[in-house]
């Protein structure tokens, strides 16, 4: 081809000042994708905190994956937790496949799962560039990637929720949209299977939501974008999202359980799409939600400017290009796509949720406010286009800084320290409570720290050295929910001998003493996911024989005195070992040797 | 080459040009001192009580007639401590002077505050206007005002020497700046002036973090020029290329050694008698390096608080850079490629590079490089790197609004021009042309902020004040603070008997210790006269075997002189003393370093004193030089002008 061109200079001229015009432009692009990818510092930042968030789904990714890598690669492999996989609701199997390599080659479990949320966040971001680099241009498509990396709805889904199949749908679906542009020429067969493959991946994130982001697809193709419409890259499209969903009902067997949530009991009401309202909580029914559920100022705001904009302007060039791929969208369009997933989440659209049956691929109606968010940060960004003048600094500066500093308040997760493991101690109600952390302290007597007043003091058991009869044994549970429940659960702690038999017995209700300053905080008060740190003291009785025993401990109704089945044990009880010791005279009493103990020099580990 | 306009001829009239712009970024910069504006005091800020309490002492010295004091009477439960000799004064200079108006030591203190605030916007404005023009000076201004870490040193930390030092760093910049664009006379004289009193204000931030930046930032203008000349330059000319530069190189080596000369009586004192003091005591305990990185996610973390540092994660402050400032200086990048001007965007890209390095060096991550780094511990905490990452942001910020009036055709040269806008257009409409965009940025840049504008204002508990000695010796014993002790202790005071004196209701009027007095009638000591540093007793010695104790840890000053007792007029003791007959030398006692002075046998007087050394005569002599070759150099400058 050189040779060619070196006989025709005339053409060798022409490609040079084709490649310096295109140079500049590849610059500001790249120029503009680094910017997009270095302002989601703010996003994936809490993700470096050195431990995880308290967020709704708990631990449950990281037990998934701790099992996955413990099982290895396998084509039935689904996750255990909870005890049934949805494969149409529920988190799809693609960021625990993604995780995979992350752990096998050293990061534990949780650092997996940090790093494939921290790559949707960044994913998400250069997807929505590149989706819209063409219609937009470099600096219209980064102000739209930051608007949808910085959409409360993305932000709670990572650090509220914990959904992190949803998580990484998000971030892919904008690489879904960007394959399927027309660029991606019929014929062109590397194209197609690549938009066969991102589509087949976004069913494998989260197959419900990947129905309507193929009905997005579709809308786009067929009304927003002025280009002819690229049926080969729908058909891609629906191809892959229906291999990706025969895929999951393969492996779960064909079985869908039914949701434990009733989808029409969670529409919005409209103030909430507009409300600055950020929290912790769960989703409830009514408008109590405890949940953020706005579209958030920059998108609403930036999509008003645009609307602002685009009305009474008069066309201009941008709308003629004689590149399809760079002319801009059908704002009217946009707009009434953005407002359809925004209707269907009102309580009005129920009955045609009914009719359709369409409530079967969501959990919740307000789902859909990705998709909204999406269109809605589209529409920010052709603000940009529209007016040239809010390209250059510094009023693409104050575009900028308004939309992170929207969301700059909800960046601070509620966070725990709290190491995981690989499985939680004891679970219950189908991982909706579970057990992750115990501890076992010993009140120390008032007399063995030489004080006649008593004290608050207390030694680890570790450090206390044998239990005895008369000690007052702390017991200390960590407890996490992951759905909100509807009743006061109460606590059973009975310390059995080694024939099984209750020598005492404790039964609070669960989280007596789990407040501020050891006030109640009862199960029916618990927000889906926070760690709750519940303390329940057991006299050991005087008389107690020297030997082996065992802690037992459960949840039961109050009401009812059934007991909640622990899962996977059959008696409905969690056991510990335990070792008590004996008070005989000859013997230092327990309380003198914790005195010595806390009078002696530093042991070894400190030397 | 300088690419700079020739200074714009001023008018003969009397008229004080007023830059709006600089107006503007004052104004603007008022929010930032409304907390100070409330009554009360945050008492709780972690600083916020010792520098009420070294303002209070600093002012006891000045009205003792000590110009330039060096020890601390009343640290260390009553026993003093050389404080001044080895922290930087000059806050509690324009402390003491404030008070002298009037105003009580707190109210002092809040105005030196409230003026570091809009001294630093100045400060920042002028550096930037110079470099980008005068919107760049105004978001740089704002910038560097509004930062976190700025308000946090102001409201959680209460850090009185480092909000000062604040208003001395964009200056320091200029200067040097200026030194290698467009060396001349004045700017040598103003930028060693700027230096002392940057040092002044902070040692640590002066000499620990500025100074080797103000040295990289030479280095790296002098090394750009220099493949500037080698561009231009063939190669026989190469040589004449690299002597110019060396030629360059002497301004700024000039203007800091005239800087560091005027320093010589702090200076040489802090680096030749730093380890007459326990510096375990700087560099230990809850000061001790290495506990207190912030870790990545904090520096992007909108969390905010009063508490205080501690290991680990969870700390109870904010140390974020600030969403705005971050923004910002991710977009400069975009902005820097397309500044005219070479000197700015080069300096400009300095400090995007320091930003980045110093953010990493506040990280754990950075741990193995501050092992290497001498001296590291003297900065105590990573993040006392905020100062650097304010700077850096607020300059990056800048450069978003001088690639605007590039684009519009006004090059960034012509912004530079001196108060030009203000000449050419009336005062009174100079408002007007501030663009509508540039006024969002601000407010942007304030909102961003907003939240973070508080103080925990309270009344003070009785181990904090009302000011006075007593709250001054329960704020010692509650809080371990200004209980420094000097090398010569072995053992460091939890108490006093001088403390307890006050507490009970009394005062110092002496400081000799009656308890080492024997019994027997041998020895007799009564006091004259007493002040921050000297006090003079008369004493009585049945033998030559008797000594005096002082309860004052022993330092380098600390003298002794022994004068005749007159015995006339028998009503006036100090009337009484006569000639010098010795100058005994001082001993210490074994643990707590006390001033143990042998007397002769009889009646005489005898006086403690805290002199200054050979190291600080030597240190006064070398700022006396410095100050006159400054002075001359001011002189000969405008007679020569005069001439021409």
């Amino acid at each position: 081809m050189f040779v060619l061109l070196a006989q025709e200079p005339a053409a060798m001229y022409n490609l040079v000042i084709i490649m310096a015009d295109c140079l500049p432009r590849i610059r500001d692009a790249l120029a503009y994708l680094l910017l997009t990818l270095a302002l989601t510092v703010f996003a994936v930042a809490p993700l470096a905190y050195p431990g995880y968030v308290q967020a709704h789904s708990g631990f449950i990714p990281v037990y998934n994956l701790a099992s996955l890598a413990q099982a290895g690669i396998e084509t039935g492999w689904v996750p255990s937790i909870p005890s049934s996989y949805d494969p149409v609701r529920g988190d799809g199997l693609l960021p625990y496949y993604l995780a995979w390599p992350v752990v096998w080659m050293g990061a534990t479990p949780l650092n997996a799962v940090k790093a494939v949320l921290a790559l949707g966040f960044l994913g998400g971001a250069a997807g929505v560039f590149v989706w819209l680099r063409g219609p937009l241009g470099p600096a219209g498509a980064a102000l739209a990637a930051l608007v949808y990396t910085y959409l409360p709805y993305r932000l709670a889904t990572v650090y509220v929720r914990g959904g992190w199949g949803e998580a990484f749908f998000l971030a892919l679906l904008p690489w879904g949209l960007a394959v399927a542009e027309d660029h991606a020429a019929p014929g062109r067969r590397g194209w197609i299977a690549l938009t066969t493959t991102v589509w087949a991946l976004l069913g494998l994130c989260q197959p419900g939501l990947a129905v309507w982001a193929f009905l997005l697809l579709a809308a786009w193709q067929l009304l927003i974008r002025r280009t002819r419409t690229n049926y080969a890259a729908l058909f891609a499209a629906l191809g892959g999202m229906a291999a990706a969903l025969a895929l999951g009902l393969l492996i779960s067997g064909f079985s869908i359980p039914d949701s434990p949530i009733n989808f029409f009991d969670h529409f919005l009401y409209p103030a909430q799409i507009f409300s600055a309202y950020w929290g912790f909580g769960a989703s409830r029914p009514g408008w109590e939600d405890g949940l953020a559920l706005g579209l958030g100022f920059a998108a609403l705001g930036l999509a008003m400017l645009t609307t602002f904009l685009a009305t009474g302007r008069a066309r201009t060039d941008a709308d003629h290009l004689p590149s399809a791929a760079n002319r801009l969208p059908d704002l009217r369009w946009l707009s009434l796509v953005t407002l359809v997933p925004i209707l269907l989440m009102l309580s009005p659209a129920a009955l045609l949720w009914q009719l359709t049956g369409l409530h079967y691929t969501l959990s919740y109606p307000w789902q859909l406010l990705s998709l909204a968010g999406l269109c809605l940060s589209a529409l920010a960004g052709a603000a940009v286009r529209i007016d040239q003048r809010l390209a250059r600094l510094p009023a693409y500066a104050a575009l900028v800084v308004l939309t992170l500093l929207s969301s700059y308040s909800y960046l601070q997760p509620r966070f725990t320290e709290l190491e995981p493991g690989t499985r939680p101690l004891a679970a219950w109600d189908g991982y909706g409570l579970m057990l992750l952390d115990y501890d076992l302290s010993v009140d120390v007597p008032p007399v063995a720290a030489g004080l006649s007043e008593p004290t608050s003091g207390r030694l680890s058991l570790a450090d206390y050295g044998m239990l005895g009869p008369g000690d007052t044994l702390h017991v200390s549970l960590t407890w996490q929910a992951t759905r909100p429940f509807d009743r006061d659960l109460k606590l059973f702690l009975h310390l059995l001998d080694a024939s099984g038999q209750v020598v005492t017995q404790v039964d609070p209700l669960a989280g007596a003493e789990a407040g501020p300053a050891g006030t109640e905080y009862l199960t029916s008060h618990w927000d889906p996911g926070e760690l709750i740190l519940d303390d329940v003291p057991l006299i050991i009785p005087l008389g107690v024989s020297p030997g082996a025993y065992r802690l037992a401990l459960g949840l039961y109704d109050g009401d009812t005195l059934e007991r909640l089945p622990v899962v996977g044990r059959e008696d409905g009880q969690v056991e510990f070992e335990l070792e008590i010791g004996d008070r005989d005279g000859s013997k230092e009493t327990a309380s003198e040797r914790s005195y010595l103990r806390l009078s002696q020099p530093a042991t070894e580990h400190q030397q | 080459m300088n690419t700079l306009p020739a200074r714009v001829p001023s008018q003969r009239s009397i008229r004080i040009p007023l830059d709006p712009y600089l107006v503007l970024t004052l104004i603007l910069s008022l929010f930032a001192i409304g907390p100070l504006l409330q009554p009360g005091y945050y008492w709780g800020a972690h600083d916020a009580r010792s520098h009420v309490y070294f303002l209070f002492e600093f002012t006891q010295s000045i009205q003792d007639g000590i110009l330039w004091p060096r020890w601390g009477p009343d640290w260390a439960f009553g026993y003093g401590y050389p404080f001044w000799n080895i922290y930087g004064p000059l806050a509690y200079y324009v402390g003491a002077g404030v008070h002298s108006l009037g105003l009580d030591v707190v109210s002092a203190v809040k105005v030196v505050f409230g003026l570091s605030v809009l001294g630093s916007a100045a400060a920042m404005y002028l550096f930037m206007r110079r470099l980008l023009g005068r919107p760049a000076g105004l978001v740089a201004g704002l910038v560097y005002v509004y930062v976190p870490y700025h308000l946090f040193d102001l409201y959680v930390r209460a850090a009185l020497s480092e909000a000062v030092s604040f208003v001395f760093i964009p200056l320091v910049l200029w200067g040097f700046f200026e030194l290698i664009v467009r060396p001349r006379l004045n700017v040598v004289v103003g930028t060693a002036l700027a230096y002392a009193g940057l040092v002044l204000s902070s040692n640590a931030v002066g000499l620990l973090l500025m100074t080797p930046t103000i040295g990289l930032l030479v280095v790296w203008l002098m090394l750009l020029r220099l493949r500037d000349e080698r561009l231009k330059a063939s190669e026989r000319a190469l040589g004449a290329a690299f002597k110019r530069l060396v030629r360059s190189s002497v301004p700024p080596a000039l203007s800091l050694g005239l800087g560091i000369g005027l320093l010589g009586m702090f200076l040489l004192p802090l680096i030749l008698e730093y380890n007459f003091v326990r510096v375990d005591q700087w560099t230990g305990g809850r000061y001790a390096f290495g506990g207190d990185f912030v870790y990545f996610f904090q520096l992007f973390s909108p969390r905010w608080g009063f508490g205080a540092s501690i290991p680990g994660p969870d700390d109870e402050v904010g140390f974020q850079l600030g969403l705005v400032p971050v923004a910002l200086f991710v977009l400069s990048f975009l902005a820097v490629p397309r500044i005219a001007e070479p000197s700015g965007r080069r300096t400009v890209r300095f400090f995007q590079v320091m930003v980045l390095v110093v953010a990493f060096l506040m990280t754990p991550a950075s741990a193995w490089v501050w092992r290497t780094i001498p001296l590291s511990s003297l900065a105590q905490f990573p993040w006392r790197l905020g100062v650097l990452t304010t700077t850096g942001l607020a300059v990056a910020a800048g450069a978003i609004v001088a690639c605007e009036t590039d684009d519009r055709g006004v090059s960034a040269s012509r912004q530079n021009t001196e108060y030009g806008l203000a000449e050419s257009i009336p005062s009174s409409y100079a408002l007007l042309t501030v663009d509508l965009l540039l006024v969002i940025l601000t407010a942007l840049i304030i909102l961003g902020s907003y939240p973070y504008l508080r103080a925990e204002v309270r009344d003070p508990n009785p181990n904090e004040g009302p000011v006075s000695l007593t709250a001054l010796f329960r704020y010692q014993q509650s809080s371990d603070e200004m209980t420094g002790s000097t090398a010569w202790t072995r053992r460091i005071p939890g108490w006093s008997v001088l403390a307890e004196q006050v507490i009970r209701g009394g005062s110092i009027d002496t400081k000799v210790n009656y308890t080492a007095i024997p019994s027997g009638q041998v020895l007799g000591v009564h006091s004259v006269e007493m002040d921050s540093v000297h006090e003079l007793v008369w004493v009585y010695a049945a033998d030559g075997q008797q000594s005096v104790t002082f309860f004052i840890p022993y330092y380098p000053g600390w003298k002794a002189y022994v004068y005749e007792d007159l015995r006339e007029p028998a009503d006036d003791l100090k009337g009484r003393v006569g000639r010098l007959v010795g100058t005994p030398d001082i001993q210490t006692t074994e643990y707590e370093g006390w001033i143990v002075v042998e007397v002769p046998q009889g009646e005489h007087f005898l006086e403690v004193r805290f002199e200054d050394t050979p190291v600080r005569v030597a240190g006064k002599w070398v700022s006396l030089v410095s100050l006159l070759a400054l002075v001359a150099a001011v002189i000969g400058r405008r007679l020569m002008r005069g001439r021409r």
